[in-house]
């Protein structure tokens, strides 16, 4: 029975020992070799008295080891947290600090640049060094154990006691107050849509499946665990191919992939730069995508290109992971000019209110509420915030049902599938990630010249958002906006630094007094027309 | 300013969060400072400053490994 994500390893482990499990440039673990690995990660954490209750943060690129550990670290009863290794180390430190990781798994790099963060991180108990070779001389503070030096394969140390809601891991997004907010995520919430789409999108052994996304956005958890769940390989994505679109087209097709997962973004990148003509991709049978709109003009190209392929547009916020589906038929009306996100999941239901309360009917609009065993438990920490988004179930007052409300706007169409129609807050979505306007705007503020800020997104078929700042400066002090973009790479990931920052002496007001995001709105579109035209 | 300190000084306010120590030896992708959206911003970059086109079958790694590599790219094209 499997109700853990380690059960899907035992499993393929034992069914296929010699089979590949992940692949990572020249290197290829088969799941005999993924299943012992990832038990020596497990016994040091476990040696160090890490386990059930306790979470451990991963810092290091993608890499077949950054697999192995997060699979170590499930296996002694731990929950993951993955950071995303190029984000400025004060971001990165504030996750882990907030979670209170006892462990950390990362690299030598890594550890130069959290240097200074390190003294605040007192929970840490024991750090892996992912590329250590276990000859450089132990540091002070938390015990540091090398890759080189990890204990024996001793299977005892997989943590029996753990149960499905048990968290497996947290992802930590952009919080509008400023800060990220770490989602809690369990080994129940992962295998709902792990089945899902192993079924749905019928993976089996034979599969070759994309690792794309970074580790620490969820779509590579469909990446990881279906592969692991099938007895698949995932083959994962390095910087040196897939930041370059004409070698990333030819690593599909050579690496013969067969089931690809990206944001739409990343697909556009290939259509328009990847030369994708050059190869045939025979293998390729499967490419969903998620995490935010496909222009239409730019889907149909890409379905023209991968003409093999079936495509389908996944939808769900990190909360839920993957909640709603649609099948994109080759034979696309060629009027629409909207894909929907279509109908829910396997065991997974959604529902639509109304401003009035009411649940929607076909035709109607609202905000899209989801219930089933794939939500959160909550957002770490933040127990108001919790309860802002898991609500009691509106539609049946008998018993406390938790639902999540997604913030979400969608219209139903008359089959009861759904489009997306926006969003309720200033949330935007930018290649895929999700960007609370607000935590960029907080990040300004801790600039001492700035007075006000406001960020504002713009539409942009290629990326989905373009972000751009105008600020006002406190009076008698100078700023720059180059200063203030590079204040804010000192605390944001870079797709959360605005492409511009505007400095004015004031920001227009609306009649109340209030910043008047409108005009300011006609600002940042007004340059851009400019720079649009040929 | 030659191209090479037009260069390292994107790097740097760009790229590395305006990290000063970086010289033109850096490694730019084993040392994770370019990410998708940098590498298309530091191909516009080159492009409007030196007024050459990057083909997109130049686009690979060799070429932007360090800011010495993306120096040689940029000579190299314009004596197409």
């Amino acid at each position: 029975m499997a109700y853990l994500l380690t059960h899907y390893l035992r499993d393929s482990a034992l069914k296929y020992p010699d089979r590949p499990a992940v692949a990572c440039r020249d290197i290829v673990l088969t799941y005999g070799e993924l299943d012992s690995m990832s038990d020596r990660v497990a016994a040091a954490f476990t040696d160090a008295g890490i386990g059930r209750g306790d979470r451990v943060g991963l810092c290091l690129p993608k890499s077949e080891r950054a697999v192995v550990a997060m699979l170590g670290v499930l296996k002694a009863g731990a929950a993951y947290v993955p950071v995303d290794p190029a984000a400025p180390a004060a971001r990165s430190a504030y996750i882990l600090r907030d979670c209170a990781v006892r462990g950390l798994v990362t690299t030598s790099r890594k550890l130069r640049d959290f240097r200074d963060e390190m003294p605040a991180l007192t929970a840490i108990d024991l750090i892996i060094r992912a590329d250590g070779t276990g000859d450089e001389p132990a540091a002070h503070g938390p015990r540091r154990i090398d890759w080189a030096d990890l204990p024996g394969d001793d299977s005892s140390t997989v943590n029996a006691r753990c149960i499905e809601s048990d968290p497996a891991y947290l992802l930590y997004t952009s919080g509008s107050t400023g800060n990220p907010k770490g989602v809690i995520l369990s080994h129940r919430h992962a295998l709902t849509f792990v089945d899902w789409s192993a079924a749905t999108f019928q993976v089996t052994a034979d599969d070759r499946l994309s690792n794309h996304a970074p580790h620490h956005f969820d779509l590579s958890v469909f990446d990881i665990y279906v592969a692991l769940c099938t007895g698949a390989c995932v083959d994962i994505v390095t910087d040196e191919v897939g930041l370059f679109p004409v070698r990333l087209a030819k690593w599909i097709d050579e690496r013969r992939i067969t089931t690809w997962y990206s944001v739409p973004s990343a697909l556009v990148r290939l259509l328009l730069h990847g030369r994708l003509e050059a190869f045939e991709y025979s293998a390729l049978r499967t490419i969903l995508f998620a995490g935010e709109v496909f222009p239409m003009k730019y889907l149909r190209q890409v379905m023209q290109q991968f003409g093999k392929a079936e495509f389908h547009n996944l939808y769900g916020p990190t909360e839920t992971n993957v909640c709603t589906w649609f099948h994109v038929a080759h034979d696309l009306d060629p009027d629409a000019t909207e894909i929907p996100i279509g109908h829910g999941c396997a065991n997974t239901d959604v529902f639509a209110i109304d401003d009035n309360g009411f649940e929607v009917r076909p035709g109607g609009t609202g905000e899209l509420y989801v219930r089933g065993p794939a939500l959160l438990h909550g957002y770490w920490g933040l127990t108001e915030r919790t309860r802002q988004s898991l609500v009691p179930n509106p539609l049946q007052p008998a018993y406390v049902e938790p639902v999540y409300r997604t913030g979400d706007l969608v219209r139903m169409t008359d089959d009861g599938a759904y489009y997306f129609v926006g969003r309720r807050d200033h949330m935007v979505k930018s290649r895929g990630y999700r960007i609370e306007l607000g935590e960029i705007e907080q990040a300004l503020y801790q600039h001492e010249c700035v007075r006000e800020a406001v960020v504002l997104a713009r539409a942009d078929d290629e990326v989905g958002a373009r972000l751009h700042a105008v600020v006002s400066a406190v009076a008698g002090l100078e700023v720059t906006e180059q200063e203030l973009r590079a204040f804010c790479g000192t605390r944001l990931p870079r797709y959360m630094v605005p492409e511009t920052v505007l400095v004015r002496d004031e920001l227009p007001r609306t009649s109340t007094g209030k910043v008047d995001r409108v005009s300011l709105q006609k600002i940042i579109e007004a340059p851009a027309q400019e720079a649009d035209r040929p | 300013m030659t191209l090479t300190q037009e260069l390292l000084r994107f790097v740097r306010e760009e790229l590395a969060g305006g990290s000063p120590v970086i010289d033109e030896n850096e490694p730019l992708i084993d040392g994770g400072l370019i990410d998708s959206m940098g590498l298309m911003q530091l191909i516009t970059f080159i492009e409007d400053r030196t007024g050459v086109r990057v083909p997109d079958d130049e686009v690979v790694p060799d070429n932007f490994q360090t800011v010495t590599s993306i120096d040689q790219l940029v000579q190299r094209l314009k004596a197409r």
